[in-house]
């Protein structure tokens, strides 16, 4: 048993920032009801801003000054502009929308920044203390100190000044305290104020306790966030505890090599343990008529097998089409396309279905891929058997890490697969993606990676993309026909509201877990397509940015119509190879991306799909009008 | 028969319904009073979202409050909300079928069964149109085609009638009044309208401020001081 005492110690400094950081969210939260994903995105912009004024010669202070007053101005803006146009929506939509802002940030720093490891030093790095025989930095008795001060001095500041009455009071009712004269935009603005400092300051001392890095500072609102869900996003004293707990646990795993790799899962583990101890009271309704749900579609449906007909014809065209005209660089672009497209089907089936959001697909892609990978090369079986496989994997993964938020909330729902995706990542990295090794892991360590071929039956890359898009169109006469079916009645009605779907009868759990479960197996299914494209899958390759990009591009693409999907496939892996061609940085489109996000959710709920299946009908409905006219005159 | 014993429900420290017994034998049952009396509440316990504090409700000898609560459909508790909830992207055919899914069809065809309802409802015609293109009568019928599926046991209606012009809730009442004898059974009806009420509902519970203040046939009770003071009395000092 190694000397823990340095451990805890180290972990007790870093819970008090994820613990500063949990407070701004849940400040925010209550306050003005966004739960703020962009804070970590805030704090690596006002790290990065620290950094380049102390590395441009500027005074420290300076620099830390510029950083807060950065990451402010720009919680602020926010909430000022953006955050009302979105008021009256749903909370998931709320929140997901801070991921459009996280991006458009994200996109920025590494523009300007780039993603180089560096280090921003503090003058506390140098002071210290002994404490149980082991030295402790300034910085992190700072950190701790602020942690625990700022919590007492907001709950005092909630329960004893006029602006904390005034914070409480729109955190019960925001329509009500506007009538009873609550000055709402104001202390909406001040509680965006207080999330943005807090943002900024708990960005300085992650990049600093941690590491200095745009990505890594960026996803550091994954603990935060686990915290705030321990807290039930409300409590601020069960955040001080989530988030000691949470760093504690992290770093006393580091000296114990069985499991120091897979540390970083540790908000993901906690958050999902306090879900399961929430929803023990059983299923939590959402309240009906306070918000309209998601968007939904108000077009006429059209006739099943009419649809059918124009996606199969369609299908045909591409499939034949394209590996005539492509080259390539290009038929192996667009073969990815087809099947991410198949990814951001998954994403689209929850959101324009059920209004819920998944931020975890892209890392369900990977486990399908990963069990493809492993079936293939450890027994050598038929590809198509692994593939169903790989479907039905990540099809049980996802529902079985996904059920105890399926119980509650549609925003714990969002919040916990965005821990999948997290947790993921951790795991992927530490295990790798199957290519030929012994073991559970199938991972060879030296010698050359062994590839998966395509399948016999489609073993020319031009034979392979006409397979891709059998089973893709495939993916999608399952989704229709499931859309049409029992389940997708149950679906409308649940989204409809969930009250009048119980009193209708609907288990309303066992079909979510239906649509979960089917995304699941879309987005498997893609990953197991995915490495037979290439050969073999990356661990390296699966953020949770990938999840989040692939639900902003499906929102972007219009998830509502079968053509969304496809768009989102173009956006998400064409469009990176046309810019590469132009010499355009790609960080540019993920800002492109996140304002697109934003724009989506705020005007165009429907998506460039939307917007193209308008256009078109109403140019058939003018043409139609026209025709008579033309003949008339004619006459 | 629907019997509702002693029935109790606490919101933190206030009483949402205080003792509340009534056996409901009526066809057409009305229940009425001032606004914060309980009405929606004692449906809302009935549908499962109000959990009751003390007290029993019992339907045909069932105990409905230990039936769980997705299950209520099915067992022939039917409602619908104060504001209506039809399902916008659906056909109304389609809305009716999802109601269909979840309650036994007793052996009988379910094209029948939606077929009937519709008929029933006078949507027939409108079988295929979706839910966004129908106005306010429209949608009200819809959620009755999906109340009378399939030999329901209770139908409960809250405020059906709001904000429908005069012709509109002369036609729905109508219907409401014709749905014991189409399908067999009770309907509670909650409502403001004392006209509504008295032309179509035989007994009628009266609640305020959660209790009990009279309950008998219709007429008797809208005729008791009691109610007077309560209820049309208020209803005297708005129109003043």
């Amino acid at each position: 048993m190694p000397d823990l005492s340095p451990f805890v110690i180290a972990g007790l400094s870093t819970g008090a920032v994820y613990v500063l950081a949990g407070v701004g969210l849940v400040v925010l939260y209550r306050a003005s009801g966004v739960l703020n994903l962009a804070q970590g995105a805030l704090g690596a912009l006002s790290a990065m801003i620290a950094w380049q004024i102390v590395d441009s010669g500027g005074p420290q202070w300076v620099g830390w000054v510029a950083a807060v007053a950065a990451s402010t101005a720009l919680a602020l803006f926010y909430g000022r502009l953006i955050a009302p146009r979105l008021a009256t929506s749903d909370p998931i939509v709320r929140a997901v929308a801070t991921l459009g802002f996280a991006l458009i940030i994200l996109g920025f720093c590494d523009f300007i920044w780039g993603e180089w490891p560096r280090s921003l030093r503090l003058p506390s790095d140098n002071l210290g203390f002994e404490l149980f025989g082991v030295r402790v930095t300034a910085t992190r008795a700072i950190a701790f100190a602020l942690g625990l001060a700022v919590t007492v001095g907001m709950i005092l500041f909630l329960n004893l000044t006029r602006l904390g009455l005034s914070m409480r009071a729109l955190a019960n009712d925001r329509e009500i305290s506007g009538l009873v004269g609550v000055p709402v935009l104001r202390v909406d603005a001040w509680a965006w104020v207080i999330s943005g400092v807090l943002s900024g300051v708990s960005g300085i001392f992650l990049a600093n306790m941690v590491r200095l890095q745009i990505i890594p500072l960026t996803y550091m609102v994954i603990p935060a966030v686990a915290a705030a869900i321990l807290g039930r996003l409300t409590s601020l004293t069960a955040v001080v505890i989530g988030g000691l707990v949470i760093g504690v646990l992290e770093a006393v795993a580091s000296p114990f090599p069985e499991v120091s790799a897979y540390r970083s899962a540790t908000p993901f583990v906690v958050a999902g343990l306090a879900l399961l101890w929430f929803q023990r009271g059983g299923l939590m309704l959402s309240r009906m008529d306070q918000f309209r749900s998601v968007a939904t579609s108000h077009q006429p449906p059209s006739s099943l097998w009419q649809e059918l007909r124009v996606g199969i014809v369609l299908a045909v065209i591409v499939a034949i089409a394209v590996p005539y005209f492509a080259s390539a660089y290009w038929l192996k672009t667009f073969t990815g396309v087809i099947i991410v497209s198949l990814c951001s089907l998954s994403v689209a089936v929850l959101y324009a279905q059920l209004g819920m959001v998944s931020l975890c697909q892209y890392a369900l892609l990977g486990v399908g891929g990963w069990v493809t990978l492993r079936l293939y090369h450890g027994f050598h079986i038929p590809f198509e058997i692994d593939l169903l496989a790989g479907g039905i994997a990540a099809s049980v993964f996802g529902v079985l890490f996904g059920l105890p938020a399926l119980r509650m909330r549609g925003l714990y729902f969002a919040l916990i697969t965005l821990m999948i995706a997290g947790a993921f990542q951790v795991f992927i990295s530490a295990i790798g993606f199957p290519d030929g090794g012994p073991g559970f892991t199938g991972k060879i360590y030296s010698g050359a990676r062994q590839y998966m071929p395509h399948p016999p039956i489609a073993q020319s890359d031009a034979a392979y993309f006409s397979y891709v898009v059998a089973v893709v169109a495939i993916g999608f006469v399952i989704v229709m026909l499931t859309q049409r079916s029992r389940a997708g009645r149950a679906w409308a009605l649940i989204r409809r509201s969930e009250p009048v779907a119980v009193a209708m009868g609907v288990n309303i759990v066992a079909y979510k877990v239906v649509a979960f479960a089917l995304a699941g197996f879309l987005a498997g299914v893609a990953g197991g397509l995915m490495s037979a494209n290439i050969g073999q899958l990356d661990g390296r390759a699966f953020p949770p940015s990938d999840s989040i990009m692939m639900f902003a591009l499906t929102v972007i693409g219009g998830a509502f119509h079968w053509s969304g999907p496809v768009f989102a496939g173009l956006l998400l892996r064409a469009v990176p190879g046309l810019l590469t061609d132009w010499h355009v940085d790609g960080n540019l489109a993920l800002m492109v991306f996140g304002a697109g996000l934003l724009h989506a959710l705020i005007t165009a709920p429907q998506g460039v799909s939307g917007q193209v299946v308008n256009l078109s009908r109403l140019i058939a409905a003018k043409l139609s009008a026209a025709m008579p006219r033309m003949m008339e005159r004619k006459l | 028969m629907i019997e509702i014993r002693n029935l109790t429900v606490e919101f933190g420290g206030v009483r949402g319904l205080n003792d509340v017994t009534a056996d409901m034998g009526a066809k057409i049952t009305g229940l009425v009073g001032p606004n914060g009396a309980g009405k929606t509440t004692l449906l809302n316990v009935m549908s499962g979202f109000v959990k009751r504090s003390a007290g029993s409700v019992t339907i045909d000898g069932t105990d409905l409050l230990r039936i769980a609560i997705n299950r209520r459909a099915a067992f022939g508790v039917r409602r619908t909300f104060q504001t209506e909830q039809v399902v916008e992207n659906l056909t109304v055919w389609d809305n009716v079928a999802a109601a269909l899914d979840n309650v036994p069809t007793g052996g009988r065809g379910r094209r029948d069964l939606i077929g009937e309802a519709l008929d029933y409802a006078g949507m027939t015609r409108h079988a295929e149109r979706v839910g966004a293109a129908l106005n306010a009568s429209e949608r009200r019928l819809v959620e009755i085609a999906r109340c009378v599926l399939a030999r329901p046991k209770l139908v409960m209606m809250d405020e059906p009638g709001a904000g429908l012009s005069e012709s509109e809730a002369e036609h729905l009442r109508k219907v409401i009044v014709g749905i014991p004898d189409f399908c067999g059974a009770q309907v509670l009806l909650v409502d403001h309208d004392v006209d509504l009420i008295s032309t179509t509902c035989q007994e009628t519970l009266v609640l305020d401020f959660g209790s009990k203040i009279a309950f008998g046939p219709t007429a008797q009770v809208l005729k008791d001081p009691k109610v007077r003071a309560a209820y049309l009395g208020t209803l005297v000092e708005e129109a003043a």
